[in-house]
């Protein structure tokens, strides 16, 4: 059974389209991102799960019940805010343990339960207190303790991370990941962080202007991008593009001049003149080193631009025709100045998408 | 050095400004308070004393026993009550609705609260004497009541939208999805969070039907309904001028303005502020 089934779900205000027919499954058990830049409308998609916001039409099932219509009360959902939204006249205990009061529960059982949640996630110290008393990451796991305290069918969480500093950040994604497994909760998470989508999701939803670019496993979107927007999005350091065409031979000619680019052998059928974007990762180009000829590799002649060392990394920025261009290199990598270098890609590494619809071209 | 010379001289003539403006508005009230507790012959006199040679509460006690200030008085207190609580139900509702929901001509609507504002009182009195006439509430304290409202809820709805706007909403999503209704997410949630402005809002309502005068005179005609402030107007006969009983009745009067004005001042003034250094 799935945990949440969204058919066909659409969402104008007035004239403005914010969601243009959306369709996904998220299975029991499931960690769904939602994952898009601002103003994509995954946060209404979420709004609208969590019955806080009518869909314009479409439907929605919540563990295996349909829901559309229903008041979020009754979806057996529950949400963590971008802000935490915890009720500031409220100590911690009682806004934990506020949901069950409103469903009739009595103290005894509020107490146990509250309890039970503070102590997973360690915060029964801070139950006396109020939420201005609190730091952020402390609010972050009352908000979390808010949310799994009844027991709900699907969790709901809009960015829970976002307003925490970088270190915490790092922190309290792992502990999320922690609770879903331990939970083996359903999860519905939005953000715009690919690297939150990457370490936590099952399953990533992309969506751009409404619509679901694409769905499936992180690692599977990472390595097999839809389009140019996918591509570009998951990954950091973006992935590079090389917009160019296809000349006689099998080369690549980028436009705006500059060397051409031998081209691996590739399933792909390209005829000359086909003008295609050639997308490499970052973390996919690496040094070759001078007098080596290997096969199979795409290859690039790079002018350092700029050298950024990272520590166990370095950061190579370099131009080919009008792209600027970026390689992840080994940290031990000796990069210098602006003396020119051959950096390779292999050809199973390598992302041909079409110029013009910028869908991914599959081998023929 | 110059430069803290400058301010030092900036900072006299400022303090010494408000001081000026102070004393004119402080003193009338202090000889009020000094006239109340002087005897008729004190008051009445060639040469003006200004501290009674002793203090006598001979005018309060004769305010109390031998006017019918003490019905007065209670009239003021339950038409205030009902005028309070008016604006507080149907303007706190009014007041979220407008800060949370988009609907059309909302901005309008807003702007249209202010303009009833802007006509004098003189000008709506005759409409409103003729339909409290009309439904059998003129001259009774309800009625009286209604006819505050149409001008002191304008003022309370904008007050209050100032406070409800600086609630985030995500708190009342929370709370719709831990179990409440709409109506219960602002009770439970909202309203304890700006009970400090709503305190404010309702004493402001509350000092402005205490003190009205004109609607007061114009809407009630008998003992029943008639507040303070036309009561003490009536004390004034053809012949006679009590101005020890005059001044006991405007102390008396004053107090309950003064006492809430103390308790609320501070939320009062960022109510009114509120929605001026928002965002």
């Amino acid at each position: 059974m799935n945990a949440l089934a969204i058919r066909n779900i659409q969402k104008s205000f007035g004239a403005l389209k914010v969601l243009n027919g959306i369709d996904l499954t998220l299975e029991e058990g499931g960690f769904l991102v939602l994952l898009g830049p601002s103003g994509c409308g995954k946060s209404t998609l979420l709004s609208i799960i969590a019955g806080l916001e009518d869909a314009s039409a479409g439907s929605i099932e919540i563990g295996g019940r349909e829901a559309t219509g229903l008041h979020p009360r009754d979806r057996d959902i529950a949400m963590v805010f971008q802000s935490y939204a915890l009720y500031p006249s409220m100590q911690v205990e009682r806004n934990m343990g506020f949901g069950l009061e409103m469903r009739g529960a009595g103290v005894d059982e509020r107490k146990e339960k509250v309890g039970a949640a503070a102590d997973l996630l360690g915060i029964g110290a801070l139950l006396e207190r109020k939420p201005a008393q609190l730091s952020g990451g402390q609010r972050q796991r009352v908000a979390m303790g808010r949310a799994i305290v009844r027991k709900p069918r699907l969790f709901l969480l809009d960015e829970p991370l976002s307003n925490l500093d970088a270190k915490l950040r790092t922190k309290m994604r792992g502990e999320i990941k922690k609770l879903h497994q331990s939970l083996g909760a359903s999860i519905v998470y939005v953000t715009h962080d690919q690297v939150e989508a990457m370490t936590l999701a099952t399953k990533v939803a992309v969506m751009r202007g409404g619509t679901i670019e694409q769905i499936g496993a992180p690692m599977t979107i990472y390595r097999e991008p839809d389009n140019l927007f996918v591509a570009g999005f998951i990954g950091a350091p973006p992935m590079n593009f090389v917009r160019g065409r296809i000349v006689e031979g099998g080369g690549f000619a980028p436009d705006g001049g500059g060397d051409r680019i031998t081209m691996p052998a590739m399933e792909h059928r390209l005829e000359p003149g086909r003008e295609i974007v050639l997308g490499v990762r970052p973390e996919n180009l690496r040094p070759i080193p001078p007098g080596v000829s290997p096969e199979g590799l795409l290859r690039f002649n790079a002018v350092p631009d700029v050298i950024e060392p990272m520590g166990a990394d370095t950061m190579v920025h370099f131009r080919v025709g009008q792209s600027e261009l970026i390689a992840r290199l080994d940290g031990q990598t000796e990069v210098s100045g602006s003396a020119p270098m051959e950096l390779g890609c292999e050809a199973s590494a390598l992302h041909l998408f079409d110029a013009t619809t910028e869908q991914r071209l599959r081998p023929a | 050095m110059a430069v803290s010379r400058h301010t030092r001289r900036m900072n006299l003539i400022a303090h010494g400004v408000g001081l000026g403006f102070a004393l004119f508005s402080v003193l009338p009230i202090v000889w009020l308070v000094i006239t109340s507790f002087k005897t008729e012959a004190e008051i009445v006199t060639d040469t003006i004393t200004f501290l009674p040679q002793s203090l006598q509460l001979q005018n309060y006690r004769d305010v109390w026993a031998q006017s019918n200030y003490p019905s007065l008085m209670w009239n003021s207190i339950v038409t205030t009550f009902y005028t309070v609580t008016i604006c507080m139900v149907a303007g706190s509702l009014a007041a979220y609705s407008f800060s949370r929901n988009a609907f059309p001509l909302r901005r309008e609507l807003m702007l249209f609260y202010l303009v009833v504002r802007m006509f004098p009182a003189v000008l709506i009195i005759i409409p409103l004497f003729l339909i409290l006439r009309t439904v059998g509430l003129l001259d009774t304290r309800f009625g009286l009541s209604l006819a505050y409202a149409s001008f002191l809820l304008p003022l309370f709805v904008w007050m209050m939208k100032g406070f409800f706007d600086a609630v985030p909403p995500d708190l009342e999503r929370a709370a719709r999805i831990d179990g409440c209704t709409r109506i219960g997410a602002m009770v439970r949630v909202v309203l304890p969070l700006v009970k400090g402005g709503l305190g404010a809002c309702a004493v402001f309502v509350a000092i402005g039907a205490w003190n009205e005068y004109l609607f007061a005179l114009m809407l009630t005609s008998s003992a029943g309904s008639r507040t303070w402030p036309v009561g003490l107007q009536m004390m004034v006969g053809e012949f006679q001028l009590p101005w020890g009983l005059l001044a006991a009745s405007g102390v008396i009067s004053i107090l309950p303005v003064v006492a809430l004005f103390a308790i609320v001042q501070r939320a009062m003034v960022r109510g009114l502020t509120v929605g001026a250094i928002k965002g």
